[in-house]
């Protein structure tokens, strides 16, 4: 394998990471939900554990996103506004990226309330209200950012379409 | 430890509101996008990094400076929290169809 493929293959498994953690974190947020609304009685160590794979994930979705984002996107961007729907960049990945920013602060913040008060979220009614509210926020903001990264990705792909004069 | 957690949803809607203002403010003053370019390399490294202190240090400040919050509801702050979150990514995203 040349040079040029590894890149190839490193900008594509870090796309993947980025947004197969996005996903992975959103159904974990979204189980979660589920288990304050719907179980009587919560495990602390479930909580806590939940916490740390949460916290891991939204690492993950930070790092390996916006790596990809510095070092590789700019070419895509390129055939993005090279190509027909210039506003998958303009509007679709500059929200995006400013979202995501939010998204990540609320998502640390989330593993450190699940990590450092497990007990109270297992018992509290007044932190498991709050938790259900803010995990919502965290998934409702996945659903946006995975509609727009759809719609990058479609601006990529009739950018190259273009390119390739097909 | 009770007050950390008002300290951090209070952190999140400080950090949510700024976000967006230096958003808003380095999109139409190239000054203020070299400067967050040149703090980490690429302007979104840099509003990543000021985002950081934002949020640490509005965090902080919240909860080693303030006791009274402690008997906050927290359930209504979340909301308060979410609601921001989601009032400020709509703003984001019609900034940028406008900007577009």
């Amino acid at each position: 394998m040349n040079e040029r493929n590894m890149t190839d293959v490193l900008v594509q498994m870090l796309l993947s990471i980025h947004v197969t953690a996005v996903v992975i974190a959103g159904i974990l947020m979204s189980l979660f939900v589920g288990m304050l609304l719907f179980s009587q009685s919560i495990k602390v160590s479930t909580v806590r554990m939940l916490g740390v794979i949460f916290l891991l994930l939204v690492i993950l979705i930070y790092v390996a996103g916006g790596w990809w984002y510095v070092t590789y996107y700019p070419a895509d961007r390129n055939v993005i506004l090279s190509g027909p729907l210039p506003i998958a960049h303009e509007m679709g990945m500059e929200s995006n990226e400013h979202i995501l920013l939010l998204g990540v602060w609320l998502g640390l913040a989330l593993a450190v309330v699940m990590i450092g008060f497990p007990s109270q979220i297992a018992t509290d009614n007044q932190y498991r209200k709050a938790l259900m509210v803010l995990d919502s926020t965290f998934i409702a903001g996945f659903i946006i950012l995975d509609i727009l990264g759809g719609f990058i990705a479609a601006g990529v792909k009739v950018g190259l379409v273009i390119m390739g004069g097909g | 430890m009770k007050g950390l957690v008002p300290a951090l949803v209070i952190g999140v809607i400080t950090l949510a509101i700024f976000s967006n203002v230096l958003v808003i403010i380095k999109e139409n003053d190239s000054a203020v996008l070299s400067t967050l370019k040149s703090l980490g390399g690429h302007h979104w490294i840099g509003q990543g990094i000021v985002d950081a202190l934002v949020f640490i240090i509005v965090s902080a400040i919240v909860y080693f400076g303030y006791t009274t919050h402690k008997d906050l509801n927290i359930f209504r702050l979340s909301v308060v929290g979410a609601l921001t979150l989601i009032v400020i990514s709509g703003v984001i995203l019609v900034f940028y169809v406008i900007h577009a």
